[in-house]
């Protein structure tokens, strides 16, 4: 499971624009992470129960449906949550525009 | 002022893969809709926590900033939700259509780019 998260990690991290890359584990903890401490605990904390709530929401509007991706743009960046079976993601962007 | 809104609402529309656009007020209830009531209603209902779930948490993690957009990717669409002051406009996107436009004009950006 490790060797398939460093391997996104890495990935992701090539890309100019990205400013930061959380990813969490199921019980909200961050287990890898490209910013420095009390911010990554921030945002996993606050992020985690984002991610629980728009889960729950789409299954409330369609019980067929499923929650792939949370994009959310502010002022000066966008804050992207992808979750997945063991863990989530949370990456942190400037965008390009 | 309603027709500027009007305006909106047709432009969303016309976005690709737009299957129902929702303008909520304040008080979460739908003012115009491309939808049935009862599914707006239920979108409405919805999506407003979660909006104001989404933007306290960036003006908590990011203090000055504050929420722009959202968009909500399921396996079948996308629900984008902006809101401006207490007024909330929720679109919903068939992804087929969506990614197809996207692809689209990323390729044409593409073309640009190596024309010059």
């Amino acid at each position: 499971m490790s060797a398939e998260v460093e391997e996104m990690l890495k990935r992701f991290q090539t890309y100019k624009n990205i400013a930061g890359i959380i990813i969490v584990d199921n019980d909200g903890i961050p287990i890898k992470t490209t910013l420095e401490n009390t911010q990554t605990v921030h945002y996993a904390a606050l992020m985690q129960s984002l991610v629980v709530k728009a889960r729950q929401v789409v299954l409330d509007l369609d019980a067929t449906n499923e929650f792939t991706l949370l994009r959310m743009r502010t002022l000066t960046h966008e804050v992207i949550l992808a979750p997945s079976d063991d863990f989530y993601c949370i990456v942190i962007q400037k965008p390009s525009d | 002022m309603s027709s500027d809104i009007e305006d909106m609402f047709e432009r969303l529309l016309k976005l690709p893969g737009a299957e129902g656009a929702i303008l909520v007020n304040g008080e979460g209830i739908p003012i115009r809709t491309s939808m049935d009531v009862m599914s707006s209603q239920k979108y409405a209902g919805k999506m407003t926590p979660l909006i104001k779930m989404a933007r306290s948490m960036i003006r908590d993690v990011e203090p000055g900033d504050d929420l722009s957009y959202l968009r909500l990717r399921t396996r079948r669409n996308e629900l984008m939700v902006a809101a401006e002051n207490d007024h909330m406009v929720i679109l919903i996107q068939n992804n087929a259509l969506l990614d197809q436009a996207r692809r689209t004009s990323a390729q044409s950006n593409r073309f640009v780019s190596k024309g010059k």
